[in-house]
């Protein structure tokens, strides 16, 4: 049961969340590529940010009381229910969509079906989907992705390209040099992030 | 299809294309490219600047960080080709349309970002008009584009004067050697003499004999390579005769040739008047005259000096003729020194004979060398031999051109005069005295061209340097002598950049009447096993004898 896929829970044409629904330690991570694979077309995003806290936001989560010195496992386990009233929302950046056989890297035509399931692509479905560095216009325009995002998206991804990894970081890097030719900082501290 | 190496980004017709470079391709100064243009034509241009560009200031207000750190070098990977890049600047030279018609001067430029590719073999062709159906000297090969060989065409390259110039050891005497190597082995296929385009060469340092001093070694030059098509004289009484040798009676040498002289043997002005004089007082034994110790009773009777009663000396004799005796005595000074020369004899020395035989000999079509032997060093003999036999050979070719205005039988074959040290004779002090300032004015009047060998380009008088139709330029030090050859001419500012990277040996810019545009080549090698005829592209013969022959293909290949 914990390791039941997020669903879409608010969704508009550059960005959705989607939610567990429970409490999970360990979401989809920033910058990681999510796929929603219902609906008309096919949405690719990419995580920007993870949140975690009580189902009801008018009902603060206090910590357990008589916890003393147990841990956050050790409390779940002791108290199993309580996971149950929480929840973990994940903000996804739509960069890319599938039409037919082409991959666009370009926010979708339409927004993913609420309840939609979210998952991680495949290998291949990375590569197709991240080529040549083209999402990144859609993350760099977005408000909602830092350098942070953008660094941990290209350092994720050019696991996917394997041995060519090295060539897909410099061409994602030469295409986020054009988006960001004004701001040449910004992209020095993204790439810094990227090498590391 | 050409890979292209970058885009059009823009430029100016007038001055050069700016074509911006796709990351891991390269041009180099003197690199030829192509980009199509509208309608069906390809634009064919020199690559005369490379760029290093920015697209913005902030990548080199900013740069990389130089360290080896992998976030160092990604951020200087990724830059590359991005925010920095290298762009290269091209001359546009031709307009070449693609229905093989002929190419003409550029007058349109490619659309923004139009695919530039390396010019190949087919486009050089196509610009260079040198189809199979022509015979073409070959060049060389375009700088960094080693699988590209140039060729200009055999007859249009003799069509008018040429020069080679460069300083002292950039192989001016190899680019020589094999353009006459070519000129001979183009006569050799003419169905007959009036056909054939033969030369005449004053060889200063005797490189144009049997053999050539080559990177300590030698070769075989023009006589070694083509015995029976080059007669081969000398000056130099204790050379082994070939065919003939050259001797000079005083009586045939004229004012005019002691004119070219004056300052190789240190004649004043004024004594060269005073030769004229003498020549006009004393006749063809003007200098025989002179040189005696004292007046002969004929130059006594002539001047009227042997009715006063006092005994005749020289000062008189000068005073006579209006002449400052002081100028007199420079005249016979150097008259002296001049008669000195082994190839020089008192009197008539059947100097007439030896040009008859010259005359005949070329006119049969065959060239002829004329070495200097061990009095290669003497610039006063070889400027005395080469204005005397020129200027009366050139009269010959004169008489027989007017002729042939009325009997085109007579119509004499091509010559080109080959000259060394050329600025001696074509300095603006001489230029307009001498036959070769004529010749090279004339252009192609009478059937008689240059080719003229020279280290100080600047020394030539302008006038006589416009009208040198093809130039190779070799290394060159001075700024003047660059001047001098690339001025006046479109798009100079780049070809004076690219003069001035060429290195010391083996690299030449070539331009003028034979070439539709300024090419920048490495010359072919002169390796010990040259053969007669390899800077010869000869044509390929249709006829069906040829085919079956030897380098023809057979019907089964």
């Amino acid at each position: 049961m914990g390791n039941e896929s997020p669903r879409v829970v608010e969704a508009s044409l550059r960005s959705f969340v989607c939610a567990y629904p429970q409490y999970v330690e360990e979401p989809f991570r920033l910058g990681q590529l999510v796929v929603v694979r219902e609906g008309r077309f096919p949405v690719v995003g990419v995580v920007a940010d993870a949140a975690s806290g009580p189902e009801d936001p008018t009902r603060p989560l206090q910590p357990p009381t008589g916890a003393g010195g147990r841990s956050a496992a050790q409390v779940f386990a002791g108290e199993p229910h309580v996971r149950l009233l929480l929840r973990t929302r994940v903000t996804v950046v739509s960069c890319a969509y599938v039409e037919g056989e082409a991959c666009r890297a370009v926010p979708p035509p339409l927004p993913p079906p609420l309840f939609a399931l979210v998952e991680a692509p495949s290998g291949p479905e990375t590569v197709a989907a991240t080529g040549r560095g083209a999402f990144l216009a859609a993350l760099v325009a977005s408000p909602l992705c830092d350098d942070a995002v953008i660094a941990a998206t290209l350092r994720q991804s050019a696991l996917a390209h394997g041995p060519a990894a090295r060539t897909f970081a410099v061409d994602a890097g030469k295409e986020l040099a054009r988006l960001l030719k004004a701001e040449p900082a910004r992209l020095a501290s993204i790439l810094r992030g990227v090498a590391t | 299809m050409k890979a292209a190496i970058g885009a059009v980004v823009g430029g100016s017709l007038t001055k050069s294309l700016e074509v911006r470079l796709e990351g891991g391709h390269t041009a180099a100064l003197g690199q030829y490219v192509s980009a199509p243009l509208d309608g069906g034509a390809e634009l064919v241009g020199m690559v005369t600047d490379v760029l290093l560009r920015s697209a913005e200031s902030g990548p080199t207000s900013w740069p990389p960080p130089v360290g080896e750190d992998p976030a160092s070098q990604l951020l200087r990977e990724v830059l590359l080709d991005t925010a920095v890049y290298t762009a290269i600047e091209v001359n546009p030279y031709l307009e070449v349309p693609d229905d093989g018609s002929e190419p003409a001067r550029a007058r349109r430029l490619p659309r923004h970002f139009a695919p530039v590719a390396l010019a190949d073999q087919q486009s050089l062709n196509r610009a260079f008009q040198v189809g199979e159906e022509r015979d073409a000297f070959r060049l060389g090969t375009p700088l960094g584009m080693d699988e590209v060989m140039l060729h200009v065409d055999v007859e249009k390259l003799f069509e008018r004067s040429a020069g080679i110039f460069g300083k002292s050891g950039t192989g001016k005497t190899v680019y020589g050697l094999q353009f006459l190597d070519a000129l001979v082995s183009h006569s050799r296929r003419a169905a007959s003499p009036p056909e054939k385009t033969v030369a005449l060469v004053f060889d200063m340092h005797n490189d144009y004999g049997e053999y050539i001093k080559f990177e300590g070694g030698q070769r075989r030059s023009l006589k070694g390579m083509h015995r029976s098509d080059v007669a081969l004289y000398t000056l130099d009484p204790g050379t082994q005769v070939v065919d003939g040798q050259v001797v000079i009676g005083t009586r045939d040498i004229e004012p005019e040739d002691i004119e070219i002289l004056q300052s190789a043997a240190e004649f004043t002005g004024a004594a060269v008047d005073v030769s004229h004089e003498c020549h006009a007082r004393f006749g063809a034994q003007w200098i025989d005259e002179i040189l005696e110790d004292d007046p002969s009773p004929a130059v006594i009777r002539k001047l009227g000096l042997d009715g006063d009663g006092e005994v005749a000396n020289w000062a008189k004799v000068a005073s006579r003729m209006g002449a400052h005796s002081g100028s007199f005595e420079n005249l016979r000074r150097g008259l002296r020194r001049l008669v000195r020369q082994p190839f020089v004899q008192r009197g008539s020395a059947g100097f007439s004979g030896v040009i008859d035989h010259i005359v005949r000999t070329l006119r049969g079509g065959k060239s002829v060398v004329i070495q200097f032997g061990r009095l290669g060093n003497n610039l006063t003999g070889y400027m005395l031999v080469a204005n005397m036999l020129s200027r009366r050979i050139w009269r010959e070719y004169r008489d027989e051109t007017e002729k042939a205005h009325s009997d085109p039988a007579r119509q004499p074959n091509r010559l080109v005069i080959v000259i060394e040290e050329a600025h001696k004779f074509l300095d603006r002090a001489v230029a307009g005295q001498t036959i070769f300032g004529q010749i090279a004015r004339e252009l192609r009047k009478y059937n008689v061209t240059l080719l003229v060998i020279d280290q100080r380009p600047s020394q030539i008088d302008s006038e006589v340097l416009s009208q040198v139709g093809t130039k190779f330029c070799l290394q060159l030090d001075s700024e003047a002598d660059v001047e001098a050859v690339v001025g006046g001419i479109s798009g100079r500012a780049g070809l004076r950049q690219v003069l001035a990277s060429l290195e010391s040996r083996r690299q030449a810019l070539v331009f003028g009447h034979a070439l539709p545009m300024p090419v920048v080549i490495r010359s072919q090698e002169l390796t010990r096993d040259y053969q007669p005829g390899a800077s010869l592209r000869e044509r390929l013969d249709p006829t069906p004898a040829a085919a079956n022959g030897s380098g023809g293909r057979g019907l089964f290949g």
